[in-house]
């Protein structure tokens, strides 16, 4: 299969205290290198503090690196610009960590549903929007409605409809279940693996925990510290791991199961 | 927490209540001014001079609240007031808002070099107390309406570009934004769509009731014939009216204390509504924004 | 920390730049002739207007006179005050003592009152005392303050005859001016004392009375409120229970344990109030017909003598400026929990 995402020598810091400098300088990311394919999907996995969320804006090309690369489908991305950079938002697209805070409080689900065609120039019906929102398993009566009058895992859903809108070919999960219910959490897993399955996409899934990533992706890498101390496939890292970052975030997770 | 609630929640105490009800009452005064206080002139602001004997008239049948010296009839002044009070408030603040939006909104989203530099504008302004700056500048245009609210307007401003900076600034960072930057939506687009609905709200609702701060300040310039031109409905002009007769005369100390406790009153009055609306909401907006 | 003083620091020039620059805009609209006093040091000049147009170049473009306005000003040459008939930093040196004068005693009061009826406040906390207080306190801030000054004055002066208007009596104005009376500082407190003239000092203190109530009444809104919630925080606290179930009198917990603790943030909220009064004295002073700084800028606003405007503004700015930051170091200096950020 095709190569569909490689991060080659990512290395990112950000300065702390004032703005007239003196400030200290923070790694947060080092010597990062992985890939994966497309259709595959890949686990990014790691205790809070560790970067995760830092690369997964890196990804969606929302911030740029100190150094390193990101290529796409080949395409370098912090390279794009104007109309390139565009078209490179079409194939890429995030499902965020908190759904109270992902969703604009002051527009509908049908604003919000809509938006990804407007920003796009694309024509599209009510139809369309009802369908992805049949697809999370959400009824057409919300579409006249404020994300308020939902509940965590079905903003949750409409994030992911969001996502979906422009048919992407990569989602990036930073921690989409973290912030929810543990019975909702596996009702929303569910939904990641079908919505990959049905449309043969990538998922990018961050996390903290081991077993959910199995469940989902083929691919791992274990942070720590901004650096990956751990690379491979999702059941080797689990049943052996290597590195002591991986056998203390096992720990974390195992007793619970 | 939604703006329904917010209002819901902050009439809910007896004192804004209390407060809403004065600011409608005057309201209802300043909107039926002509029925109430039919005006013979051109300019109905310009208040009618019924002689030119310089002692003030105490209430009678023909003038209910008395007159003040040169005769300028109060229960005139007061009805036409409160419509001048609207009048003032209601545009100083949507000006000021206006600027504020515009400015702290591109200092907020822009950030760096825009930022330092805009945000040190406001700190120009803020260095001179209000009172002085809008004194200073309404002195240099003119004594005149307009130039009065222009100077209002200036000494405003940056407060409300503050808080709209601010609270871009707090929604910036909200994952909504990153989503809708991520889609590849322009800058114009997050900024209409996204930030400003999110972020100016408070700042509306602590504007809107700024007004009777704004109208104190203006009857304060009027008092001192910095603000409206002579004779103008105006309560700080009425109030100054009465300078030349607080001590009394004929024996009596108090003979002429209608000529300012007739204005002074419905200045005080007017303000402590909106003050009363305004603790209310503040303690509402604080704590929300505290848990947010 | 420092840096940030440091950064403050550097800014007020640029500020004051600013300021004056906005300033000087503005009397662009007036005539050269009017903008002529900006330059000149003795009225005697006044004959030759024409020629301070000439030198001074009252047509050239704008910028160009501001910053021949700003060389003098550097100087320390502010120009001529046809409102108070002196050069502008003669008019400072005898206005500013008079209005700091009245500042610190509207703020004594303002402190001493707020704390107490802030302390009551908490004390019966939403009961009707507490009630009462918060009303009268708001609709103190909503007073318009020449409303009560004229107010004041009717009954106080007009009815009871107790308090006069102006800085001292003509008697006092006598002595003062008297070549035995001695001016050490410029403030007429602290000379009378040096004096040994104590019918002077009681003469000025009661001059004070009315024009520094009317100048705090519109403070104690926030003073209340800040000493009522802080207060209300130390009550809860674990040591006043202890000190409750020591036994300690509640007279003894209330004002001397928690009283003086939640008294930390009132002090940095009297400095910040203490700059802000400076706007009210021009108010104040105007209807007391008290001969500070602020009465003397509402002169030469309304007489508009632009040297006395820029002066005035100038001042009351630099003042202003260096107040709030001293009120941010007091700020930072005293609540600990803030400098450790």
């Amino acid at each position: 299969m095709a190569e569909l995402l490689r991060a080659e020598n990512i290395a990112k810091s950000y300065v702390s205290g004032g703005a007239f400098g003196g400030g200290e300088k923070i790694a947060v990311l080092k010597n990062i290198n992985f890939s994966f394919d497309a259709g595959e999907s890949f686990g990014l996995l790691g205790s809070s503090g560790c970067g995760k969320s830092t690369l997964a804006r890196l990804m969606l090309a929302l911030e740029r690196p100190d150094s390193g690369k990101i290529f796409i489908e080949g395409q370098d991305i912090f390279s794009l610009k104007g109309r390139e950079l565009k078209a490179l938002r079409r194939k890429v697209q995030p499902v965020f960590q908190d759904p109270y805070s992902s969703l604009n409080p002051r527009m509908t689900v049908s604003d919000i549903l809509a938006e990804p065609f407007i920003v796009h120039g694309e024509k599209y019906r009510q139809s369309d929007l009802k369908k992805l929102l049949s697809q999370v398993g959400l009824g057409e009566n919300s579409l006249r409605k404020y994300p308020s009058e939902f509940s965590g895992g079905q903003r949750q859903r409409i994030a992911i409809a969001r996502a979906l809108a422009l048919k992407p070919k990569l989602i990036i999960a930073d921690e989409p279940l973290s912030s929810l219910d543990v019975s909702v959490q596996a009702q929303i897993l569910n939904l990641l693996a079908d919505i990959k399955e049905e449309y043969g996409l990538s998922l990018v899934f961050i996390s903290h925990d081991l077993a959910l990533c199995k469940f989902l992706c083929s691919k791992a890498a274990v942070m720590h510290k901004g650096e990956i101390a751990e690379l491979g496939k999702t059941e080797e890292v689990l049943l052996s791991p290597k590195s002591a970052a991986a056998q203390t975030l096992l720990e974390a997770v195992l007793p619970l199961n | 927490m939604n703006i329904k609630d917010i209002i819901s929640k902050a009439l809910g105490s007896k004192n804004a209540a209390a407060g809403l009800i004065i600011v409608v009452l005057f309201g209802l005064v300043a909107l039926f001014a002509p029925i109430l206080a039919p005006s013979s002139g051109r300019d109905a602001y310009q208040m009618p001079q019924g002689g030119y004997s310089i002692e003030p008239q105490a209430p009678n049948a023909q003038h209910y609240f008395g007159t003040t010296e040169n005769q300028y009839d109060l229960y005139y002044g007061i009805v036409w007031g409160s419509r001048m009070a609207f009048k003032v408030g209601i545009t100083v603040v949507f000006f000021a808002l206006l600027i504020g939006i515009i400015i702290g909104g591109a200092a907020g989203f822009a950030g760096g070099w825009t930022d330092e530099i805009l945000m040190r504008l406001t700190d120009i302004i803020f260095a001179v107390p209000s009172m002085v700056l809008a004194m200073v500048i309404a002195a240099m245009l003119g004594r005149d309406l307009d130039n009065m609210m222009i100077a209002l307007t200036v000494v405003s401003w940056p407060s409300y570009a503050r808080l709209v900076r601010g609270g871009v600034l707090s929604v910036k960072e909200r994952e909504f934004v990153l989503a809708a930057r991520a889609l590849g939506a322009s800058p114009l687009r997050i900024f209409a769509k996204h930030i400003m609905p999110n972020a100016i709200y408070p700042v509306v609702i602590m504007a809107s009731l700024d007004i009777g701060y704004i109208v104190l300040t203006a009857a304060s310039l009027s008092f001192l014939g910095l603000g409206s031109p002579v004779g103008t409905a105006d309560w700080g002009q009425l109030v100054a009216l009465s300078r030349n007769w607080i001590l009394g005369g004929h024996g009596n100390p108090f003979a002429y204390w209608y000529t300012i406790a007739v204005p002074g009153g419905a200045l005080l009055l007017f303000v402590l509504a909106w003050n009363l609306l305004g603790d209310a909401f503040r303690d509402i907006l604080d704590t929300s924004s505290r848990k947010a | 920390m420092f840096r940030y003083i440091l950064r403050r620091l550097l800014m007020l020039p640029l500020v004051m730049l600013g300021v004056t620059f906005f300033l000087f805009f503005l009397t662009q609209r007036l005539s050269p002739e009017m903008r002529a006093s900006l330059y000149i040091q003795d009225p005697r000049q006044m004959d030759s207007l024409e020629e301070v147009i000439e030198k001074y170049g009252l047509n050239d473009p704008m910028p160009v006179q501001y910053f021949r306005w700003l060389k003098g000003a550097v100087k320390g040459d502010l120009g001529y005050s046809e409102s108070a008939n002196m050069p502008v930093t003669s008019a400072i040196k005898a206005y500013l003592p008079a209005t700091i004068q009245l500042a610190v005693a509207a703020i004594i009061l303002v402190v001493l009152f707020g704390v107490w009826l802030g302390i009551i406040s908490a004390k019966y906390k939403d009961g009707f005392t507490d009630n009462l207080i918060r009303f009268f306190v708001l609709a103190g801030f909503s007073l318009p303050i020449f409303v009560l000054g004229l107010i004041l004055l009717m009954i106080f002066y007009g009815k009871l005859g107790w308090f006069a208007p102006g800085e001292y009596s003509f008697t006092a104005d006598m002595i003062i001016h008297s070549p035995n009376f001695k001016t050490y500082t410029g403030f007429l407190l602290i000379d009378s004392l040096l004096n040994l003239n104590f019918y002077v000092f009681f003469d000025v203190l009661k001059h004070l009375v009315l024009p520094a109530v009317t100048l705090c009444i519109g403070s104690f809104a926030l003073m209340v409120r800040v000493m009522r919630s802080s207060m209300l925080e130390e009550l809860n606290k674990d040591y006043v229970r202890s000190a409750r179930a020591r036994g300690l009198s509640e007279f003894k917990v209330i004002y001397e344990h928690a009283g003086l603790n939640a008294m930390i943030p009132v002090v940095t909220l009297a400095s910040i109030q203490f700059i802000r009064l400076l706007g009210g004295t021009v108010i104040v002073e105007t209807v007391f017909d008290y001969p500070g700084i602020g009465r003397w800028g509402v002169e030469c606003a309304q007489q508009l003598d632009i040297a006395g405007v820029m002066g005035f503004s100038l001042m009351v700015a630099v003042l202003f400026v260096l107040g709030n930051l001293a009120a941010d170091i007091l700020y930072t200096a005293i609540d600990p929990r803030i400098r450790l950020k």
